[in-house]
């Protein structure tokens, strides 16, 4: 379970987050919906530690990371597949993909059994089994995001931040990455999910939280949020009025 | 700088004789004025454009042996030579810098290295011309003799020696004040912006019509220029030049000086200077020594409590630095002779400073006092009505009725694979075009094509008239074409509205003198353009923000501001590469009405984007490319009942109406 407390945190002298609360039980998808600027990255980026909070707790399975630094929290068993996906571009796929086990390597994380692991993120997304041997930097977009999420998937996390997966994909491709978010559901993942196309994240979600200017303006089962008439209004409606 | 430091820093001057009478350390003082010159001009180049020079003590010696030549073979003095040693000095910087910054990476420094050491040798060896190891002997002019006046000046020392070394020392002080002033001048203007912009992101800065190459060489330039006047000084103030003061450890030195105290400030530099000129005194010294040890720990000890009483950082942090400097006081009074550890101590001090004070002293001071204050905006409002502050203006026009821009047939091979193969577009004046097709596709590789960033590999690209293929990026982007970057590339340490006077860059006429000197020409032209710039932002809706840093922007207010930036190049045709990516529903409708406007204003659009709702309800046209190839092309409702474009890209439709 992650728990987020009276959270406070930004850049410098601008505070992004003012105050934001929200709760990840355990094996349940929450989705963090909100406007450009609302605060949802900025929020993945104080839990996972590449933004140091002011004040307020996080608190991943009952104990406190608000505060550690980020290589300490994702021992601790947090994910964070980040906004642009971040891969590393000079390395091969599979280099990247176990990269993401290094703290069960070094034995910072139980290590269970990372060939296994691999082989699974290859059944997730059998395209990068494919590629394996490719740098990452040569990918395509949507080839880079699945290499993202097996990556995070190989820390066996307690729990997994995933921003915008669907960032810059082709359409069809938007489907497949909704396809394996519903498959990361079934595999009862403890997942954050950001994501600028609402409605899709908000139909596979169990909750829902509503950003506006750094605080939380809504929150609830994915259901009541889909069903709130302002949340349709401003962020399920299609961008030219189409619903 | 305000006003106030500024009457400080000329009364401290006039003063300082006075307060220091002892001839050696008034003359300490001047070679301190004379190394700030140097350091603030490396600061230019190494602070803000980001290249390492190891040679600026062998452009030093440039400038001290130019007077050395004028005074031995031509017979001329100290004011001659300031303006040849500088033209002199610039000239070699130029030499240098041309052939090394024309390829990124560390050539600068390698370059300027070798050139440290060949000044060297010929400065030894041409003994004709320099005098060989022999050095150079001067003599401090007197400009100006105060005897006949000693009834109305009793207050000043009447000797010749004290009058040259005063004298001396104001000429040094007020050169010094003129430097600070000028590169003030200079950063502020639109090169110090440029400065900036192409560490931050190079090819973005090219592709506003900035030529990275050409900025970074107008730097070193500029900063060389600097060691030449440092340069004539020099060899007037010590009155004796040799080829061993000009040595690489110096090099060395002025790159620490400007580290040490901080990079991009003006006090930081001096600061390093002052550091690097007293340190031998300090070292041989050692109850000075032992007091300046004793203060420092002093220091990180009252620092280290205030920030963890103020629980800026944690104990764990601060007790390594806070207990080092106790140890580095107990190694001082522990300490004997310190001649024999002079090297060690110096070397100590390098580390301490990169471990725990990155930014410097200045930095570490700045972050520990103040908070940075908000970027001045400057705009004057009046000037926001003037027809040349309208947000849109076009430079470039298709000829009469012909397209603007036609791709034909471009081919672009990386090695065995063909990111495009083939492909032929045309874009007609006033339209929007769509391109679109499966991540990796090659559009984003048509983009590049498009602005030079690649040359391609075959085939033919027009735009208004004139074959644009293979030409360099910042002559694609003066001749019209603007874009925005898939993963945005805007000037992350430069403020919301600098960023858009990048882009306004080429609206600039005036040149370094009349920055320097501050023109009432440069003024009112600096003022228009940001007066243009506050229009800009007013337009992509990002007025309120002006004075943020663009790193701190949200990502979907960072594409709106590359679209502002685009926009202040004046271009014809504008490139938008995913502009909806990240962005939710409201903030999209926002984005559509911008696109529209821009497009009434009479721009053309080529818009790569995913969110099949933008590109329906935008585009006049729409290319589809799939692996490098055109396989659809027509009005949007075609190409999207196009069943190889359902196939390829669009898929079953369950997405195109997640959007």
């Amino acid at each position: 379970m992650l728990e987020v407390d009276n959270l406070v945190a930004g850049y410098g002298k601008v505070k992004v987050l003012h105050g934001v609360s929200l709760t990840v039980p355990t094996g349940q998808v929450v989705a963090l919906i909100g406007s450009n600027g609302a605060g949802k990255t900025t929020t993945l980026r104080a839990i996972s530690g590449m933004v140091k909070p002011e004040s307020g707790t996080i608190r991943l399975n009952g104990r406190v990371i608000s505060g550690l630094d980020s290589h300490k929290i994702a021992r601790l068993g947090l994910a964070h597949s980040p906004e642009a996906r971040r891969v590393f571009p000079s390395l091969p796929v599979i280099d990247n993909i176990l990269l993401g086990a290094y703290p069960r390597l070094t034995g910072s994380r139980p290590k269970g059994d990372v060939a296994a692991d691999l082989e699974r993120g290859f059944e997730l997304f059998p395209r990068l089994r494919e590629r394996r041997n490719q740098l990452a930097g040569t990918l395509s977009g949507g080839e880079q995001q699945m290499l993202a999420m097996a990556r995070a998937l190989m820390l066996q996390p307690e729990a997994l931040l995933l921003d915008e997966p669907s960032m810059g994909l082709a359409p069809k491709l938007v489907e497949e990455i909704f396809v394996t978010v519903a498959r990361l559901k079934a595999m009862r993942i403890t997942l954050l999910l950001v994501e600028q196309f609402a409605a899709a994240a908000l139909e596979v979600a169990d909750f829902g939280y509503v950003m506006e200017n750094g605080r939380v303006s809504l929150s609830g089962t994915a259901k009541e949020i889909r069903d709130d008439p302002a949340v349709k209004a401003a962020y399920l409606g299609s961008a030219v009025g189409r619903g | 700088m305000s006003r106030i430091v500024w009457l400080a820093a000329i009364v401290a001057v006039l003063v300082a004789p006075y307060a220091v009478t002892s001839p050696y350390y008034l003359h300490l003082l001047v070679t301190i004025a004379i190394f700030s010159i140097v350091t603030l001009g490396l600061d230019v180049v190494f602070g803000y454009t980001g290249e390492v020079s190891l040679g600026h003590a062998a452009l030093l010696g440039i400038g001290s042996y130019t007077a050395a030549v004028l005074s031995m073979h031509f017979g001329l003095g100290l004011w001659p030579a300031i303006p040849i040693a500088i033209t002199v000095t610039a000239g070699f910087g130029a030499l240098l810098a041309l052939p090394a910054l024309r390829v990124t990476g560390p050539y600068l420094a390698m370059v300027t290295l070798a050139f440290g050491t060949i000044v060297q040798i010929l400065i030894n060896e041409m003994t004709d011309l320099t005098n060989g190891p022999l050095g150079v002997k001067f003599v401090t002019p007197l400009f100006f003799d105060w005897r006949p006046y000693a009834k109305m000046l009793p207050f000043l020392d009447m000797s010749m020696k004290r009058m040259k070394e005063m004298q001396y020392f104001y000429l040094a002080a007020v050169a010094l004040l003129l430097t600070i002033l000028v590169i003030n001048r200079v950063l502020a203007s639109r090169y110090g912006r440029a400065f900036e912009a192409l560490r931050d992101s190079p090819i973005a800065c090219d592709c506003m019509g900035v030529s990275v190459y050409k900025h970074k060489v107008i730097a070193f330039v500029l900063s060389a220029a600097f060691c030449g006047l440092a340069g004539v000084l020099f060899a007037y103030s010590e009155q004796y030049v040799a080829p061993n003061n000009f040595t690489f450890e110096l090099s060395v030195q002025f790159l620490l000086a400007v580290t040490m105290g901080g990079r991009k400030s003006r006090l930081g530099p001096i600061l390093g200077a002052a550091i690097i000129v007293y340190l031998p005194n300090l070292l041989a010294d050692i109850a000075l020594f032992r007091i300046v040890a004793g203060g420092i720990a002093a220091v990180a000890l009252i620092g280290g409590t205030i920030s963890i009483v103020r629980e800026r950082e944690s104990w764990r942090r601060i007790a390594a630095p806070v207990a080092l400097c106790i140890a580095f006081f107990a190694f001082a009074l522990a300490l004997q002779k310190i001649t024999d550890f002079k090297l060690a101590i110096f070397g100590v001090m390098i580390l301490f400073v990169v471990y725990y004070l990155p930014d410097g002293i200045v930095g570490f001071l700045q972050r520990l006092v103040v908070r940075r204050a908000g970027a001045k905006i400057l705009a004057d409002p009046a000037l926001a009505s003037r027809p040349e502050a309208e947000p849109i203006a076009i430079r470039a026009r298709a000829e009469g009725g012909a397209a603007l821009l036609s791709v034909d047939e471009v081919v672009m091979r990386f090695g065995g694979l063909k990111a495009l193969d083939g492909v032929s577009l045309s874009v007609a004046p006033g339209s929007i075009h769509g391109l679109i097709g499966p991540n990796g596709s090659g559009k984003s590789t048509m983009m590049n094509v498009l602005t030079g960033v690649y040359a391609p590999t075959d085939g033919r690209v027009r735009f208004a008239g004139a074959d644009i293929a293979g030409h360099k990026s910042p002559e694609i982007a003066l001749a019209g074409i603007a874009r925005t970057f898939q993963n945005v590339q805007l000037f992350g340490e430069l403020s919301v509205l600098e960023n858009v006077l990048v882009g306004l860059h080429h609206s600039y006429r005036s040149g370094f003198f009349a920055i320097g000197a501050r023109l009432p020409s440069a003024k009112r032209e600096e003022a228009l353009a940001r007066a243009r710039a506050m229009n800009i932002l007013e337009f992509v809706g990002l007025k309120a923000l002006a004075a943020e840093e663009a790193r701190n922007l949200p990502y979907g207010k960072q594409r709106l501001l590359e679209i502002g930036r685009a926009l202040a190049l004046d271009p014809a045709l504008l490139l938008l590469d995913e502009p909806a990516a990240g962005l939710t529903a409201p903030d999209i409708t926002e984005l559509i009405a911008i696109i529209r406007k821009i497009r009434d204003a009479g721009l053309s659009v080529i818009l790569i984007e995913h969110h099949m709702d933008v590109v329906m309800s935008l585009c006049d046209a729409v290319t589809v490319l799939d692996f490098g190839q055109k396989i659809a092309e027509g009005r949007p409702e075609a190409v999207q009942r196009d069943p190889r474009v359902i196939e390829a890209y669009l898929g079953s439709g369950a997405a195109a109406h997640a959007a």
